[in-house]
């Protein structure tokens, strides 16, 4: 909690991390998936000898090059960027656990790059025995590195013996993330069906938009039974308390899973019915109703899965403000404003500035009084005794964590937090 | 001081190896990205200038100059935030934080490197593929080429700030409370300039290596090729003299010193780079035609330039931490299985682009 926050009235922690979020995963999938795709497309084109499949196969590796290898990989890095500036403590964290297994990802990252690189541009240059070869060298590297940052985001949920032992391969082969590798293998062969669609609204050739159509259909068959599969694997793979959670505990949560379910359903259901029955039918406006469900889809799933493991960001370990559960006591005696420096920097010395310190060294990694995740609509009505009583029972509520830090310096925040709310002074 | 309360503190989990292990491979891994950087930043400013000389002397030759950089610098950028990752992910673990509290300061200014780079990289395929009207337009596109060789030197400006910035803790209150610019800072500037040239001098070196390798180019297009990099090669390497005398004194003189007696590595490895730059310079005015030479004295004078900034920055951050005190909490088995990843992939891609190489038709080398 030494570092220093993330304070933009514009745009929130929270909402930067899923803005950049968002968009990576629901290219990162589909560069694995589609890896696939066209590497076994390449082999059945190839096979009976049909050079317009093959012009159909080359297009959609250019999808690959101009989305994934552009927009997919930089918005990786973006993951990176933005929350190392919204939670550094978290990632600090994450870093010092897993560092060589992330470094183990780059070197897939590097051959993924690389063999797409050669793939585009050898196409009708060499022999298709060693492009098919370079195929599969990019394909090997996409599935690699998403079963690596499997384990990692499953980490954050589900530490399991991690907590007790410090190990990496505790900490790796945690209980959700087989799950987690099975579920979203899945959603990569769905994502390379759905934006090979995209391809198929401007192809002319009506013999191949059924060949292809057909074809990604069992993909996205193929797909929706592994993503179906894997996920309810991983809901009984996760501790009760957050099952029930999942399942009716607590609203936001069991709708965001439950939209997920459902708009994959319905993914799943006019995918299947226009690849298979009607591929011929398929045009741009498809494609993009497709995409924009599928997009839906994955991010009611990744909300959730990421609201699952609140208070924390490294479940019992790691409070999601940076605290941890294990220096709470400590914190309580010493002061929470003895260790967020930050927070006091040019400020001047009175109780309501002290409350807005506490403020954001413990609230604003997630909440902001208007706004993102607000606190205003939560605390209208309380006055500044209400709210300083209400500070000690924050974890009441199972998302919330405790308050951390002395009664002065919680009678502070609730000061301002009144001052912020009603006008009080 | 003030200064080391701001510090954050090491995370109280430890890191997964000794301390060293970590300083060789963010050298290592820096190297390998520093290298398609200065290609891909002095090859963007190369092409700009090829193109206006072929504007102004009406000479095609450089047309194609500037089209065959554009067609590699794509190839590039994909390599520079590749082997980007990998330093990032290292400077994280030792240096975390030093550089989250630098990236929360450049807040905004930072996060956009990424939308630069985007545009930068489209901007790219925009020339390179020229699609719709941009093949039938008066420049063919050269328009995007000027964008986003501002938008490298933007993030190369951003890069050269974090590093700075989170070299001095002692200026982030103040920058925090807005009493001070972040690059107001002393040695931001000459080091911005001499990393830009340098970059474009790497680049010129290249071009000359380059122009020898292709077979399919006229012998026309091969001389002026190689030239034109060793003039532009030539000239920044005389103006990096007086940027780099500008750059180490611009250093507080206990962090000079190290490259001048106080610090083995900083004074060898200044040492060495002086004299491969001074050969190279001398190579290039007896009119040597060797390219390994050119190769060898590129790589060499990289290598040692990156040891030296290793050995500023190792300098200055030791003046608030010992990194070396750092708890660890080793996980040998997953950093055997990196390694071993490491050498078979870099091997697999060997082969593969051997592989490629012999089944290409002359017409495509």
């Amino acid at each position: 909690m030494d570092f220093p926050f993330w304070i933009h009235p514009y745009i929130s922690g929270g909402q930067l991390i899923a803005s950049i979020a968002i968009l990576h995963v629901f290219i990162s999938h589909f560069a694995v998936g589609m890896g696939l795709y066209v590497v076994l497309a390449e082999q059945k084109a190839v096979k009976n000898e049909d050079g317009e499949l093959l012009k159909f196969v080359k297009t959609n590796s250019s999808l690959i090059l101009f989305i994934s290898a552009i927009l997919g990989a930089l918005t990786g890095v973006g993951i990176w960027f933005s929350i190392a500036l919204v939670s550094p403590a978290g990632t600090g964290s994450l870093i010092s656990i897993f560092v060589w297994g992330w470094a183990s990802e780059w070197v897939f990252f590097v051959l993924e790059i690389s063999a797409l690189l050669m793939y585009y541009y050898t196409w009708d240059k060499i022999s298709h025995k060693t492009h098919i070869f370079i195929g599969w060298l990019y394909f090997i590297g996409a599935f690699f590195s998403l079963v690596i940052i499997a384990g990692i985001i499953a980490f954050q949920l589900t530490p399991g013996t991690w907590n007790t032992d410090r190990t990496f391969w505790s900490a790796f082969f945690n209980a959700s993330y087989l799950p987690q590798v099975v579920g979203r293998f899945g959603i990569s062969l769905i994502l390379a069906a759905v934006y090979s669609t995209l391809v198929l609204s401007f192809t002319k050739n009506e013999r191949v938009k059924k060949t292809a159509g057909h074809f990604s259909g069992v993909f996205a068959a193929a797909g929706f039974i592994l993503t179906f599969g894997g996920f309810y694997w991983w809901e009984i793979s996760l501790p009760q308390n957050i099952q029930g959670l999942l399942s009716g505990g607590n609203a936001i949560l069991t709708n965001f899973f439950r939209y997920a379910s459902f708009t994959a359903l319905g993914l799943a259901i006019v995918s299947l019915f226009f690849t298979f029955v009607i591929p011929k039918k398929i045009n741009i406006v498809v494609a993009v109703i497709l995409m924009v469900t599928g997009l839906y889809s994955f991010g009611y799933y990744e909300f959730a899965r990421e609201r699952a493991r609140k208070p924390f960001i490294i479940m019992d370990y790691m409070y999601a403000n940076g605290i941890l559960k294990s220096e709470v006591s400590r914190l309580n005696k010493d002061g929470i404003l003895s260790e967020a420096d930050w927070t006091l920097l040019g400020k001047p010395d009175t109780k309501i500035s002290k409350g807005r310190a506490v403020f954001e060294a413990e609230c604003v990694s997630c909440h902001e009084i208007e706004g993102y995740n607000a606190l205003k609509p939560k605390v209208q009505g309380m006055g500044e005794q209400d709210l300083a009583f209400f500070l000690t029972m924050l974890d009441s509520n199972p998302l919330m964590p405790p308050f951390v830090g002395t009664e002065t310096e919680r009678k502070a925040l609730a000061a301002y937090i009144n001052k912020e709310v009603n006008g009080g002074s | 001081m003030e200064s080391l309360n701001i510090i954050p503190s090491f995370l109280p989990i430890g890191i997964s190896s000794p301390p060293a292990l970590f300083v060789f491979f963010l050298t290592f891994t820096f190297f390998l990205h520093i290298i398609f950087v200065n290609l891909t930043l002095g090859g963007s400013l190369l092409l700009l200038s090829s193109k206006y000389i072929s504007k102004i002397y009406g000479d095609n030759n450089y047309n194609m100059i500037a089209e065959e950089l554009g067609y590699l610098n794509t190839f590039n950028i994909s390599l520079t935030v590749t082997t980007g990752v990998a330093p990032l992910l290292f400077v994280q673990t030792i240096y975390g934080n030093f550089f989250y509290t630098s990236s929360f300061l450049l807040s905004f200014k930072w996060l956009f490197v990424l939308a630069a780079v985007i545009f930068a990289y489209y901007f790219y395929y925009l020339y390179k593929m020229k699609p719709l009207y941009i093949r039938y337009s008066g420049g063919k596109g050269i328009i995007f080429i000027v964008l986003a060789a501002l938008l490298f030197l933007y993030v190369a400006f951003m890069l050269v700030s974090n590093t700075v910035l989170s070299t001095h803790p002692e200026a982030w209150k103040e920058v925090y409370l807005n009493k001070r610019a972040f690059f107001d800072l002393p040695t931001l500037l000459p080091r911005y300039i001499h990393f830009v040239f340098a970059a474009t001098a790497f680049a010129g070196l290249f071009l000359m290596v380059y122009s020898r390798m292709r077979k399919s180019f006229s012998k026309e297009l091969k001389e002026k090729m190689y030239s034109f990099g060793k003039k532009s090669f030539f000239v920044v390497t005389l103006a990096q003299i007086p940027v780099g005398i500008w750059l180490l004194l611009s250093h507080e003189k206990e962090i000079m010193m190290l490259l001048m007696g106080e610090s083995l590595l900083g004074t060898v490895s200044f040492i060495i780079a002086l004299i491969a730059a001074a050969a190279a310079l001398a190579v290039v005015l007896l009119k040597k035609d060797n390219i390994y030479l050119f190769a060898g004295l590129g790589v060499v004078i990289t290598i040692f330039m990156v040891l030296i900034r290793r050995t500023i920055e190792n300098g200055y951050f030791s003046k608030y931490v010992n990194i070396y005190n750092m708890e660890t909490n080793p996980q040998w088995g997953i950093f055997i299985i990196f390694l071993v990843l490491l050498v078979a992939v870099l091997g697999i891609l060997g082969f593969t682009l051997f592989k490629i190489n012999r089944e290409l038709k002359p017409e495509n080398k």
